[in-house]
C-alpha cells in the first residue's frame, strides 16, 4: 500500500507484509474468515482490521517501522473467463501456472498507521477502474507438474 | 495429488508421535513456498513476485502469474487500486495499492499439504 506526495510524485510511505526468510514476498496468512467468494467465482470481499505489518517508506525501503493496516476490498468479476495454459515448463517462467480467469473491477477503502505515529484513511472512490483486476483459480508448481 | 487422502495421515502420525514421545510433538511448518521465478531488481535482488496486467499500461501482460506461493490450487484474486488518501493532519496523497487474496490447497516448505488464506499486502 503506496503513499506519494502529489507535489513531487516521491513515494513516501509504503505499507507492505514484509519478505519472509525463505523469500515469501508480501504475503502472509490471514483468517480463512477474511474473505468470502461467490459460489460461481464471479465476486469476492476481503475484509482485514489491524493486520501487523510494516511501513518500509520506500518499495524495498532499507529502513521500516512496524506499522498496522485494515481494508476492505470487493471484487466483481465480468465477462468470459480467460484460460491460460503453462507457456513454458520453466518453473521459473512467469506463465507457468494454469489459470481461470475473468477481468474485474476491484473497489475498496483503506486505513493504516505506523509506529512514528502517521496515519491516514483513503478517500471515497478508490478502484482498479481503468488498472487492471482479476478473479478466478489457479494452479502452479507440483499442481501441473 | 491426493491432497485429502494425505492430511488425515499427517495429523494421525503426529498425534501418534505425541503420545508416545510427549517432548517430541511433530510441528508442521506451515511457511508456503516463494514461486522459483520472480522479478530481478536492476542491482538489487530476486523478489518473487510478478506484475500481470496490461502490457501498454507498464505491466507484464495478463497471462501471468498472480501468485506469490508455488505449489498451490485455488482461488486468486488481484487488483491495482488507486485512489487518494488523507492523513491525520489533513495532507492528502495519491495511492497506489497492490492487492492480492490466495485460498487454497498448498505444499509447505516441510512438504505437508495444508489448506489456508493468504493476503499479499
Amino acid at each position: 500500500m503506496d503513499l506519494f506526495d502529489p507535489s513531487s510524485g516521491e513515494q513516501v510511505h509504503d505499507f507492505n507484509a514484509d519478505i519472509a526468510d525463505n523469500g515469501l514476498f508480501w504475503t502472509i496468512q490471514i483468517p480463512d474468515s477474511a474473505l468470502t467468494v461467490s459460489k460461481n467465482l464471479k465476486t469476492a470481499s476481503l475484509h482485514l482490521e489491524n493486520v501487523q505489518i510494516i511501513d518500509s517508506f520506500t518499495f524495498l525501503g532499507e529502513h521500516s517501522v512496524p506499522a498496522t493496516v485494515s481494508f476492505d476490498i470487493t471484487w466483481v468479476g465480468s465477462g468470459a473467463r480467460h484460460h491460460y495454459k503453462p507457456g513454458s515448463s520453466d518453473p521459473t517462467d512467469p506463465t507457468n501456472f494454469n489459470g481461470k480467469f475473468r477481468n474485474a473491477v476491484a473497489t475498496g477503502s483503506f486505513s493504516g498507521s505506523n509506529a512514528d505515529g502517521f496515519s491516514f484513511t483513503s478517500d471515497p472512490g478508490a478502484s482498479s477502474a481503468g488498472v487492471f483486476a482479476e478473479i478466478g483459480i489457479e494452479k502452479n508448481g507440483s499442481f501441473i507438474s | 495429488m491426493r491432497a485429502r487422502s494425505s492430511m488425515p495421515l499427517v495429523v494421525g502420525l503426529a498425534v501418534a508421535i505425541a503420545l508416545v514421545l510427549p517432548g517430541a510433538a511433530m510441528a508442521v511448518d506451515a511457511t508456503p513456498k516463494p514461486i522459483p521465478g520472480g522479478i530481478q531488481i536492476p542491482g538489487g535482488p530476486l523478489i518473487h513476485v510478478f506484475a500481470p496486467g496490461p502490457e501498454d499500461q507498464g505491466f507484464m501482460g495478463e497471462n501471468v502469474e498472480p501468485n506469490t506461493i508455488t505449489d498451490f490450487n485455488g482461488f486468486s484474486a488481484m487488483a491495482y487500486i488507486v485512489g487518494t488518501a488523507t492523513d491525520a493532519d489533513g495532507n492528502t496523497y495519491n495511492m497506489v495499492n497492490d492487492m492480492r487474496v490466495y485460498r487454497g490447497t498448498y505444499v509447505s516448505e516441510d512438504g505437508s499439504i495444508l489448506h489456508g488464506t493468504f493476503g499479499f499486502i
